[in-house]
């Protein structure tokens, strides 16, 4: 009697204790996205990050003052903001959310992290995002040392203010960069030189928190519980591989061990084709600089003529079916077409096909013929043209194709030399070349971006080309508080920059991706961060 | 019943004058060390065979881009990646340029490079190595110390510092591969030479007043030939490949010029849409190789004093 | 010997020092700077070289480098933010070493088996069948037998995992991508060395004492026959213990290897520095080691300066 009993009992026991595990050990089914990156992310502190990895992490576990999603902007920390009449002044009042550890973030955090990503203490790379800040640049420059005079304000727990040198009619937008993001001062001035180097180095204010990090190997972010908004957040966890090569990517993708991949180029038709491509434009504008600067030994470099007649002999259409399989698409005018307009986007606002996708063989040689009147030089062959661009696969592709287009066309030798990243970049700044292979990725989503970058004071602009007429539009242009009259200023200075021709536009790069059946809500941003899946799931 | 014995007089004998010339002479021709290596070299079959195909792939790399009316810069945008047909023996590349000018073109630049650098290397290992061993103590601990700095120095920096100070094209690329490349053969050298200068018939020899000289070329050269000659031809596709690293970094060929190593590193990179513009300079190299192996093989079969 | 090791001791702390140095010389020369990028300005290139304290004179900044290497602190990687070089090392290492041992230990075994076996089977098939197998193995370098392995065994068929580092079965086809050159080289080396020893004349008097053939094989040719093979594996472990590149990249393996390239593109001259000492440490003590071999596997050879 006493044995059944005992069997009994146990049985009992025993199936409790199954029941209670099968509960723990299958808990509601995760949500979980994995995907891989090129390269290790060089850093997480918001401030000094400089990197397309670092912006994709930071801008998942932490929350600017707004957070932009597919383009639109969207309160963050902020629930509501003013700006001034004349632009210049902009309060936001912070809603009630708190840092992962329980602690309220503050306006005082923001003042902290600005006045942080300024001081050249820090020396943030990104700092010169807040130049427009009154006094950013001076305090950055080392010019004045008060950090108070900089324009950014706690008037309270709860209010805070930027005060700007010239109205930013895009300034929410800009406020999507990681530069911007808050950090703390207690976990900063406490952690020192680990801060923001580990999953427990830091802290979060985003959708997600950092669960675990193996430098070079693997991050696991986790749903943020104390997140303002985590109702919204349908995914558990997202596991981030750090896989070097494409292939190797696309492998794993194939044997399901990612959600999402980037397709490589030569790969691309094969997966338009099979209709799982997906492709949205990165934001990079690609172009060849020339050095206009009067040189005898190459005078045809500062010859307007010269330049139309490179530019024309280029088949864009062409050129990137073979080098990347269409992936990259021809540019036909300088700007960016998808950078935001007044309503709609810029180019639809302001439609510009400056050059053709085809060649036009016949105004290219016109153009040459006009150039080497001028120059008094009677053959092609003796002009010579040297093509820099770094020692990357895809650019030797590119410049393989451009090569023999220019050379059949024009009968001109146009040799390419391969140099290292750092080497480009330090002929460049020197202005020691001929021709660059060269482009720009935007900061926030105006036009502004790319052309301001024109100006003939502007270290980025090492082409020796300057324009009095430009350089007065885009200065107006800084003044106007008007969105539509300042678009048609700086769509007068690309029109002039197109004319004057010290550079070539030859495309706009698109990436393709493709996701695993079940994942939804993913968005391939152009500025930033290139991949938001903050509002994603994955049902499998 | 007697029979008259004939006298025997002084006068009917000759003396047999010993020729000590004719006694000595050797009825067979004589053979030098290298002739009889030549002779050994020409009966090995697979020798000869590979001898061949070597000798195929230098005059396809001189005439071979000119059986087709394609040039190997040409691109094309309504042939790429096609495989090979009747137009295109080899196929086409991503940027429709035909593969079989391009391979032959390619040729040109690897075969030279692998064996001149190849060479030099070798040669310059065999002397450094062997003074670094034969001459022992301090001498190879500073030799052999400073071939320890030179080969931890990543090479890339080096390869980077030379592009800066020398225009890209086939001497810099041979000095490149040159100032390290080397150090393997040196060290290999070395090696044997310590192991063999303490060999009897190299302590004879020095016993018996032989000199330095004739004691490094006679002894200790022949028989660390079969391993030079092994490095030799391993050295061959490393010098390939890494001309096709150094193009890869600028310092090396310029666009449009090819090389086998640079078409398997595009093949490589664009096997998964056609996988032929892999395997073709694969194979090429591969049967190449093999040829280069099995030559050696039978040069060193055929240098080997002890099977003479 | 005491007296030996000790002295080599000291004289290798001096060439890792001077290999330090000429490295901390090197990179600075490299074209560009660290902090050099798209959209960097002039004001903000001054605050980074002040906080990392570019803007003191370079012989100031050596001696700090100096001063802090021997405290054992290798600085901070100018690239991955606070992140020191020592935590690199430190994490990335037992990846590397873990992959490198595994190979080898494998390519040695099957490198020197298939060079004995050729070795003992001169001109017959099983011959050709080593030799084919050698020259794949160095006409195909890593890119193309990583990816290849990668694609058919991992993604066509399923063998093995295609990439990622969890377990034995991630193991196995990075390790045979990454062992083929050193099995090819190795085989190679030691049928040569196998031929070489095979005409010597221990090894006739060893026959002619009636030892059995694997006996002389064991005993005496293997022996005497390792040398080369001792001499090429001391600096390949090393190098192959550190990381490689190309393996580690395609297999998605955290090891040290993409940090020498990574380091060198980006021109995080703390990273390479700290990398290169860190090997080039390995590699004077696998040359120390292979020197101290040497004199095991053949008395003869002194390496003290003591000649008799």
């Amino acid at each position: 009697m006493r044995k059944t009993l005992h069997n009994i009992l146990a049985v009992i026991f025993l199936g409790l204790l199954a029941f209670l595990g099968l509960a723990i050990s299958a808990p509601a089914a995760q949500r979980e996205f994995t995907f891989s990156m090129a390269y290790e992310i060089p850093g997480l502190d918001p401030q000094k990050a400089n990197s397309i990895p670092s912006a994709v992490v930071g801008t998942h576990i932490l929350e600017g003052l707004v957070r932009v999603h597919d383009g639109k902007i969207l309160p963050g920390m902020a629930e509501r903001w003013e700006i001034s009449e004349d632009g210049l002044v902009y309060t936001f009042h912070l809603r009630d959310a708190l840092w992962n550890d329980g602690k309220p973030v503050t306006a005082h955090d923001f003042e902290y992290s600005f006045r942080r990503l300024l001081d050249p203490a820090t020396a943030a790379e990104y700092a010169f995002a807040a130049y427009g800040i009154e006094n950013g640049k001076a305090f950055n420059k080392g010019e004045i040392t008060d950090p108070s005079l900089v324009g950014v304000k706690a008037l309270d727990a709860k209010t805070f203010e930027i005060r700007l040198v010239e109205p930013m009619d895009y300034l929410l937008g800009y406020l999507q960069l990681m530069c911007f993001l808050p950090t703390r001062q207690d976990v900063v001035e406490h952690e020192k030189d680990a801060f923001a180097t580990g999953a427990e180095h830091m802290v979060y204010n985003g959708p997600f928190v950092i669960k675990e990090w193996k430098h070079e190997q693997i991050m696991i972010l986790e749903k943020n519980p104390r997140y303002w908004n985590s109702d919204a957040i349908k995914l558990d966890r997202a596991v981030i591989h750090q896989v070097h090569e494409q292939n190797t990517a696309l492998n794993l993708f194939e044997s399901g061990e990612l959600d999402m991949v980037d397709i490589p180029s030569n790969l691309y038709e094969k997966y338009a084709t099979e209709g799982k491509a997906k492709v949205s434009l990165t934001g990079a504008d690609d172009w060849i600089k020339v050095n206009v600067r009067p040189d005898p030994k190459r005078p045809w470099l500062a010859n307007k003529d010269f330049r139309k007649a490179l530019a024309w002999a280029i088949d864009r259409e062409e050129y990137l079916k073979i080098s990347t399989k269409g992936l990259y698409i021809p540019n036909l005018r300088y700007v960016l077409p998808i950078v935001a307009g007044v309503e709609k986007h810029y180019a639809e606002e302001y439609p510009l096909e400056y050059y053709t996708a085809k060649a036009d063989p016949e105004k290219a040689r016109a153009h040459l013929k006009a150039a080497m009147d001028h120059l008094g030089i009677d053959d092609p062959a003796k002009i010579s043209v040297t093509y820099l661009i770094q020692d990357q696969e895809e650019c030797r592709l590119m410049a393989e194709a451009l090569q023999d287009q220019i050379q059949r066309t024009l009968g001109i030798s146009f040799n390419v030399q391969i140099v290292t990243r750092k080497q480009r970049f330090l002929q460049e700044g020197q202005a020691d070349y001929e021709l660059v292979y060269s482009g720009w990725g935007p900061d926030f989503d105006d036009p502004l971006t790319y052309i301001e970058i024109w100006g003939s004071d502007i270290s980025h602009n090492n082409s020796g080309w300057g324009n009095k007429e430009f350089d007065d539009i885009v200065a107006a242009s800084r003044k106007e508080t008007d969105r539509g009259k300042r678009l048609a200023l700086l769509f007068e200075a690309e029109k002039i920059l197109l004319d004057e021709a010290p550079m070539i536009p030859l495309q706009l790069r698109r990436r393709a991706w493709m996701t695993q059946p079940g994942v939804s809500g993913i968005v391939r941003p152009f500025i930033g961060s290139d991949l938001d899946f903050v509002y994603a799931t994955v049902e499998k | 019943m007697l029979q008259e014995q004939p006298t025997l007089s002084p006068e009917l004998f000759e003396p047999i004058v010993a020729d000590t010339e004719e006694l000595e002479a050797i009825h067979r021709p004589s053979l030098t060390f290298w002739q009889d290596a030549w002779r050994k070299l020409r009966k090995n079959r697979i020798a000869t065979a590979s001898m061949l195909v070597i000798a195929c792939c230098v005059l396809l790399a001189l005439i071979g881009p000119a059986l087709v009316p394609y040039g190997y810069s040409a691109t094309d945008a309504s042939s790429i990646d096609i495989p090979p047909n009747r137009e295109h023996w080899f196929g086409t590349d991503s940027l429709g340029r035909d593969l079989w000018a391009r391979t032959w073109m390619g040729a040109r630049v690897s075969l030279l490079i692998g064996f001149v650098a190849a060479f030099v290397n070798s040669c310059l290992g065999v002397v450094i190595g062997g003074i670094a061993g034969y001459a022992g103590g301090k001498t190879d601990m500073i030799i052999m110390r400073i071939i320890d700095i030179l080969y931890a120095i990543p090479y890339m920096i080096v390869a980077i510092l030379l592009m800066v100070v020398l225009k890209p094209g086939m001497p810099s690329i041979i000095v490149a591969m040159v100032i390290i490349g080397w150090i393997k053969s040196a060290r290999l050298v070395r090696g044997q030479v310590l192991s063999l200068k303490n060999q009897e018939y190299v302590l004879a020899a020095r016993k018996l007043g032989a000199s330095n000289f004739r004691i490094i070329f006679r002894h200790m050269i022949p028989n660390t030939l079969g391993l030079i000659i092994t490095d030799l031809t391993m050295a061959v596709p490393y010098a390939i490949f890494t001309e096709a690293f150094l193009s890869y970094i600028g310092l090396g060929i310029q666009p449009p010029q090819s090389s086998w190593g640079l078409l398997a590193r595009y093949g490589a990179q664009n096997f998964r849409v056609a996988p032929f513009q892999l395997f073709i300079p694969a194979v090429v190299i591969s049967l190449t190789m093999l040829s280069l192996n099995l030559f050696g093989d039978g040069l060193r079969d055929a240098l080997d004093p002890k099977l003479r | 010997m005491t007296r030996y090791i000790l002295k080599r001791f000291l004289i290798s702390l001096l060439t890792v020092w001077l290999l330090v140095s000429v490295v901390f010389v090197l990179v600075r020369l490299l074209p560009g700077d660290p902090f050099s990028s798209e959209k960097l300005t002039p004001a903000i290139r001054a605050n980074l070289e002040a906080y990392y304290g570019f803007d003191q004179p370079l012989h100031m900044q050596y001696f700090r480098y100096i001063g802090n290497l021997l405290r054992g602190d290798l600085g901070f990687s100018l690239k991955y933010q606070n992140m020191p070089v020592s935590k690199i090392i430190a994490d990335s290492f037992p990846y590397s070493a873990d992959l490198g041992i595994r190979t080898i230990l494998f390519a040695s075994l099957v490198g020197i088996s298939l060079g004995v076996i050729a070795g003992l089977n001169r001109g017959k098939p099983l011959e050709y069948l080593c030799i084919v197998i050698a020259v794949i193995g160095i006409s195909l370098p890593d890119f193309i037998t990583g990816s290849l392995l990668q694609y058919f065994f991992g993604l066509k068929l399923g063998w093995f995992p295609v990439a990622l580092w969890r377990g034995f079965r991630y193991t196995v086809l990075p390790t045979l991508a990454l062992s083929f050159y050193t099995i090819a080289l190795l085989s190679r080396i030691m049928r040569t060395s196998m031929l070489d020893v095979t005409g010597q004349d221990y090894i006739r008097t060893a026959r002619a004492k009636g030892l059995s053939t694997f006996r002389i094989v064991w005993r005496h040719q293997l022996r005497n026959a390792i040398l080369p093979v001792v001499t090429v594996l001391g600096p390949i472990t090393a190098a192959i213990l550190t990381g490689t590149f190309v393996i580690e990249s395609i297999y998605a393996i955290p090891g040290m290897g993409k940090f020498y390239v990574l380091g060198v593109q980006n021109l995080d001259y703390t990273v390479i520095l700290g990398l290169t000492a860190f090997y080039g440490i390995f590699l004077i003590a696998a040359n120390f080691v292979v020197d101290i071999l040497y004199g095991i596997i053949d008395p003869r050879i002194a390496l003290t300066g003591r000649r008799n």
